[in-house]
């Protein structure tokens, strides 16, 4: 790596950590800075006997500090996957929702919103379950004789997509006006009232997911160069690439399940990394990606939780800001991002 | 001779004295008896609240508009989106801030600032399981309610009445509503079957089918009234059902009621209908027993909805569907009385 990319790469790799620090002094609720720090700190107390502390510490560690991780987390899912499932499809408009995982956890939380009962983690459940179910189909409809070419794997998943938008649709046409309206706003993605409950569901597999993609992101530039190529080069070519889809599928399904559906991030931030750091080599898109796609998340949701003194859909501003910013992208490469 | 009238006044000035202590003496264990009370909510849960409940968040709007009525609207210091659209609700009410709503989501921080004794709002449905693990998670109360028919409004009446320490209040409202209710439904069950008329509660949507009110708490009142709701009949299970014109040719209802939540909405329900030649084959629309009721709360004269409204809906609905029996009820004399008692700051 040159001199010059080297500290870039550095610099991208850090971010999270002021933006992260940043986040927890933003919100409707108002702690002064030094409380934040003071608080941060522990131990130093600078009111021993004000009952507001508590209150303080409640809010930053009950209430911002797990949104603050899922964000973080929500971000790394989203576009590492992007960034993976771009390699591996040679394609860069495919994100992790071309394999209907977004149809599949749509449809997994209005059927859980309108037939099960109303308890806690049921409708995680059901939505983590259906994308994972939307992908096995999209998998095996796409395979012919032991093979699952990138062609027919796109087409699996438009098929598979729209077949379960379409059982979407009946839901909610059937359901009643009230379980509409939460599988519609499901459908917009938020993190208003995620705990830590909904760190510690998702957390530990997208970390894990993460450092199975991370150890294959070599693997990943072989196959981004085609079949014949990788298997040249001795790469068990169906294997890998079965590996990496199963592994995005459960970062991305394990945070769709808790979040709803938040579009874009899989989209814009590889591509910008690849712009940013002037190469598709995955060994450092992938690390710088996950950077960026946390960054990005998280301060898509300080807004949506300080701008107004209720909440808006996060999955509404990633899209806002991230659909402009892709055209912008692709202006400024006279059409295309993607350099190989 | 005149130390006499001095006596007097000194005398006076120490009954006025010692009457003013003893009645503060009187008054102070009253205020520091008791700190906290047990209440048992509509989910069936046992809530310790604090007292006095002097900042309420209230997340629905009929809530909202039950605390209005009981003269307790200066302790709800926020509210949700839903709420802003209803005339019922009083305007301080409205310029509250809005902490979201129950289908996408509450903020926290927003509600937490607030310093609520409690929050009050539904459950079963949309994020309501998620916000009130979380609201609990950061110690404060949720106090959960529910209604699905009459009685249950009465209970969260006399709920909110024990939360805000207005009993009085919430039982003179309860026996307003209580008795004008049961003598509807007394009446209503002495008449024979010969003479209760299939009716159909319903909306007409924009694509023609229609959204009947089936196994919901306004299509018992049907029943509660003296008709026979044929879409209850028809889908004993569903809340509401959707059905096309055919079933409706089918099921001929004898009345068919339409609502809508503006007399503009009602009125595009009209002109889909009059477009359309297959309701002219009705038996309802050639004996001219076509009505149109107002509902929810986003207009004035719209009755039928949550809250003590909702008796007035009733007469209306048992006006239209037995008329024989119901045709002397004064409406507007009750809703007059309601709204000049209860809807009064």
């Amino acid at each position: 790596m040159p001199h010059q990319r080297k500290s870039i790469f550095f610099l991208l790799l850090l971010l999270p950590l002021p933006v992260f620090l940043l986040s927890l002094t933003v919100g409707s609720y108002h702690i002064p800075f030094e409380e934040v720090l003071a608080i941060l700190v522990g131990g130093i107390d600078p009111h021993p006997s004000f009952s507001q502390t508590q209150i303080y510490r409640d809010v930053i560690f009950m209430i911002r500090l797990p949104r603050i991780l899922l964000s973080l987390l929500g971000g790394i899912a989203l576009s590492v996957s992007g960034a993976s499932l771009q390699s591996v499809f040679k394609n860069p408009l495919v994100d992790s929702y071309i394999l209907g995982l977004s149809a599949g956890a749509g449809l997994g939380a209005a059927l859980a919103i309108a037939f099960l009962p109303n308890f806690v983690g049921l409708t995680q459940l059901s939505a983590f379950s259906f994308s994972f179910l939307a992908f096995m189909l999209t998998y095996f409809v796409a395979r012919d004789r032991g093979q699952a070419s990138t062609v027919s794997l796109v087409l699996a998943g438009v098929i598979v997509t729209a077949l379960f938008s379409a059982a979407l649709s009946m839901i909610k046409f059937f359901t009643s006006p009230e379980k509409l309206s939460s599988v519609v706003y499901w459908l917009m993605g938020s993190m208003a009232v995620s705990g830590w409950d909904e760190v510690l569901q998702s957390g530990p597999l997208i970390l894990f997911a993460f450092l199975i993609i991370g150890l294959m992101r070599w693997r990943l530039n072989v196959l981004s160069m085609g079949d014949e190529e990788a298997k040249s080069l001795g790469i068990n070519v169906e294997r890998d690439r079965l590996v990496i889809l199963l592994t995005t599928t459960l970062m991305v399904s394990s945070f769709v399940s808790v979040s709803g559906i938040i579009g874009w991030v899989g989209l814009v931030i590889p591509h910008l990394v690849r712009m940013l750091m002037g190469t598709p080599d995955n060994r450092i898109v992938i690390p710088i990606s996950a950077s960026l796609g946390g960054v990005f998340l998280l301060l898509a949701d300080d807004v949506a939780r300080s701008l107004t003194s209720y909440e808006l859909p996060v999955g509404v501003i990633t899209t806002i800001i991230g659909a402009p910013f892709f055209l912008y992208l692709l202006r400024r490469r006279g059409g295309s991002t993607w350099r190989q | 001779m005149r130390s006499k009238p001095l006596i007097a006044i000194l005398a006076l000035v120490l009954i006025v004295i010692s009457a003013g202590l003893l009645l503060t003496l009187a008054n102070v264990p009253g205020e520091t008896q008791q700190s906290s009370i047990t209440i048992q909510d509509m989910s069936g849960r046992n809530i310790v609240l604090s007292l006095p409940v002097s900042r309420v968040v209230i997340l629905n709007s009929y809530w909202n508009e039950i605390a209005s009525t009981l003269g307790v609207s200066d302790r709800i210091v926020g509210i949700d989106k839903y709420t802003l659209s209803s005339v019922y609700i009083p305007k301080t009410v409205k310029e509250r801030p809005v902490v979201g709503d129950l289908f996408s989501g509450v903020n926290l921080e927003t509600i937490l600032s607030l310093k609520p004794d409690a929050v009050i709002m539904d459950f079963g449905y949309g994020k309501t399981a998620d916000i009130i693990k979380s609201l609990e998670s950061i110690g404060i109360p949720v106090i959960c309610m529910y209604s699905n028919n009459f009685n249950d409004q009465l209970n969260t009446i006399r709920l909110l009445g024990k939360v805000f320490g207005v009993e009085a209040r919430a039982e003179s409202l309860v026996n307003f509503l209580e008795i004008r209710h049961s003598i509807i439904v007394a009446t209503a069950s002495k008449i024979p079957d010969s003479e209760r008329p299939t009716v159909l509660l319903c909306r007409v949507e924009k694509d023609g089918l229609l959204t009947a009110y089936g196994n919901s708490t306004w299509g018992k009142i049907v029943e509660d009234t003296g008709g026979i709701n044929i879409a209850l009949r028809n889908f004993p299970n569903q809340a509401w059902p959707k059905i096309n014109l055919e079933t409706l040719l089918a099921w001929d209802p004898e009345i068919i009621i339409i609502v809508g939540y503006d007399s503009l909405g009602l009125q595009s329900q009209l002109d889909l209908i009059m477009k359309s030649n297959v309701w002219n084959n009705l038996k309802a629309v050639k004996e001219s027993r076509v009505y149109t009721v107002l509902i929810g709360s986003r207009t004035e004269g719209a009755y039928l909805d949550w809250g003590p409204r909702m008796l007035i809906g009733e007469m209306e609905l048992a006006k239209i569907i037995q008329p024989k029996y119901f045709g002397d009820l004064n409406v507007d004399v009750v809703s007059d009385m309601l709204f000049s008692t209860y809807y009064t700051q």
